[in-house]
């Protein structure tokens, strides 16, 4: 069973769209964390290897999030950014913001399961845990 | 001062590999990693790769068609060597599926060109070559193209200082391929099945700079990775530690005599007998002996029920480390892992004895292939053993044939120093046991033929066998006595009782 409280606070859409309202936002930010997702993977498994896995995705998803279904097919070598946008603002910005953190969820699991757990969290760190930006905090001077 | 360039050597980290190379991988050769498919070549790169990389010498894994990336990383995880923290910092792969896919060796080249500038590697990983090749096929001239891409990549690496591995699945040596030229270094694996046993060699067809080793050396994959089994020594013979006049006991009382004041030193020693005659019993003796004077043993036991469970006195020695036991072998193992093991548990224990038990076990544990050459490779093993000063002693088992008179069945007799038989012999309707001493080199030794008796306490050694002739037959037969012979010249053996 998909613990939406869960999916929603563990991926990086909810950290990004914090306090947004509408589903425009929500759908750049998923489209630009996909974008760095590519970015850490292609280099490594190829384009068709993570699209192969983002369809697979968005298909084992779309039991909980129906929109999500369309994804599923498509091209074999690339997500396109403006079909991910319009997909997910034609949603509530809930809807777009629970279906987006569980397709980041399972596409995490299922790179999980096929190379290992630590392996996965290595090659998604800068998307998943990015270094704390801005200055950090100084103790204050006595 | 020489002015000459002197090519360093990287330890490859894979066990036996270096000694086989001729003492490691030079620096900024160009090497083909060549094979059939499923013989190691992959998890082979990927050791190369782990146990070399470092931030100061790091590498690029270039995948291309072959095996898919995920089930690679995927795969090569299970083995000890993979590290999960190296990957992104001083192991980068690249995928190079894409530009392999349209068939433009041009496009491949620009694209490793650019990565190797970006990170500068000093180890390059291309995986699998063979895929490069095929792809550029599809555009016609495939030799020529092929011939040119070979040169610029490896006129680039060179350049780049980068130590590069091209694996390929390639099935004859001998073709006129462009890769083969170039190469600096070839390492080909090599496999075969025969029944249930796989058998995995490696050969080193080229290795420009190294002295690397001739011929073909099993090799295992396990978790830990590949393991090439190199006879120690195969570089140069070691000087021969036998000449000492030293003498070793063999632990059973009256046998040291026999064997004109026991066993010489870095000799090795044949025990022939058939099932049940004490050969496993004498060979814990020779232990036990060693053990009562300090000196530690080492035993390869090949039965099915190893000596070493069964009796008490080895199993304590076992127990208290004095005796190293090497057991359990898979069905494909190869003299010179064996070899291997053996040395191994030799330097472990400063052992000074070592017992066989028995060579008719060793022979049907070894990998079928392996048969085939028996008698040379145990005459490598003795060789190896006794050159480094160890006492062996082995066992062989005798078919219960009395017609003729041998020693062992892989006629291996002449491979050992010395020699003591036994045998079962029937005297006044029951089966009683015989030992001989037939050869001890170069030292004078009995002849006499030694009835003996297995006791609590071991191997009890009697009185010669008198009055008996035909032992080694197996059906003696009573010698007149001379008071007999005298009575037999006319005399009544009626009137005398």
């Amino acid at each position: 069973m998909i613990d939406r409280e869960r999916s929603r606070s563990t991926t990086p859409l909810a950290r990004r769209v914090e306090g947004a309202r509408d589903s425009m936002a929500v759908a750049c930010a998923f489209a630009e964390i996909w974008a760095e997702i590519e970015d850490s993977l292609h280099p490594i498994i190829g384009r068709r290897g993570v699209t192969a896995l983002f369809r697979r995705s968005a298909h084992v998803s779309a039991a909980h999030s129906a929109f999500l279904a369309t994804l599923a097919e498509g091209e074999p070598d690339r997500v396109p950014r403006d079909r991910l946008v319009s997909l997910f603002s034609g949603q509530t910005a809930g809807a777009a913001l629970d279906g987006g953190s569980l397709l980041l969820n399972s596409f995490r699991d299922l790179l999980s399961t096929l190379i290992g757990a630590g392996l996965t969290e290595r090659l998604l760190q800068s998307v998943w845990s990015p270094p704390p930006s801005g200055p950090s905090a100084q103790d204050s001077p006595p | 001062m020489t002015s000459k360039v002197k090519i360093k050597s990287l330890a490859t980290g894979v066990p036996g590999l270096d000694e086989l190379l001729g003492g490691g991988l030079p620096e900024f050769s160009f090497n083909l990693i060549a094979g059939q498919p499923g013989c190691g070549k992959t998890t082979l790169a990927h050791q190369i790769m782990f146990s070399l990389a470092t931030e100061q010498r790091s590498a690029l894994y270039f995948t291309v068609l072959g095996e898919p990336p995920l089930k690679m990383l995927r795969y090569q995880q299970q083995f000890d060597f993979f590290d999960d923290a190296a990957i992104n910092r001083t192991v980068r792969f690249v995928n190079l599926s894409e530009e392999a896919m349209a068939g433009d060796l041009d496009r491949v080249l620009a694209r490793i060109s650019e990565e190797v500038r970006t990170h500068t590697p000093a180890l390059v990983f291309v995986d699998s070559f063979r895929s490069v090749v095929l792809a550029s096929q599809a555009n016609g001239d495939a030799h020529n193209q092929l011939q040119q891409f070979m040169q610029q990549l490896g006129m680039l690496m060179t350049s780049w200082q980068a130590t590069t591995f091209l694996i390929g699945e390639y099935f004859t040596d001998t073709d006129a391929n462009p890769v083969f030229t170039v190469a600096d270094g070839m390492i080909w694996l090599r496999q075969n099945v025969q029944r249930n046993a796989m058998v995995r060699k490696m050969e080193i067809l080229k290795m420009r700079g190294h002295p690397s080793l001739p011929g073909l050396y099993s090799f295992r994959i396990t978790r830990k990775g590949l393991q090439v089994f190199v006879p120690p020594g195969a570089h140069q013979a070691d000087s021969p530690e036998n000449n000492s006049a030293a003498r070793v006991g063999l632990g059973v009382p009256g046998l040291d005599e026999m064997m004109g004041g026991g066993l010489p030193r870095g000799y090795s020693l044949l025990v022939a007998g058939p099932s049940g005659s004490g050969k496993s019993i004498l060979a814990a003796a020779f232990l036990a002996e060693g053990a009562r004077l300090g000196e530690r043993g080492v035993i390869a036991a090949f039965e099915r029920r190893p000596s070493a469970a069964s009796n008490a006195e080895l199993a304590a020695l076992i127990k208290g480390g004095e005796v190293g036991l090497i057991a359990g072998y898979a069905t494909d193992v190869s003299i010179d892992e064996v070899i291997l093991l053996l040395t191994q548990e030799i330097q472990r224990l400063g052992a000074t004895r070592v017992v066989i038990d028995s060579l008719s076990g060793f022979e049907l544990t070894l990998g079928p292939s392996f048969r085939e050459d028996f008698r040379e490779s145990l005459l490598r093993l003795v060789t190896t053993l006794t050159s480094r000063g160890m006492t062996v002693l082995m066992t062989s088992e005798l078919e219960d044939r009395y017609g003729d008179l041998r020693f062992s069945p892989y006629g291996t007799a002449f491979l050992t120093d010395a020699i003591i038989l036994q045998r079962y012999i029937e005297v006044d309707s029951r089966l009683r046991r015989m030992m001989a001493v037939v050869k001890v080199r170069d030292s004078a030794h009995s002849d006499e033929l030694r009835e003996y008796e297995i006791g609590d306490d071991g191997i009890l050694i009697g009185a010669r066998l008198l009055n008996q002739e035909g032992l080694l037959g197996g059906h003696p037969t009573r010698k007149p006595a001379l008071d007999d012979a005298a009575r037999s010249v006319g005399a009544d053996p009626e009137v005398e009782t």
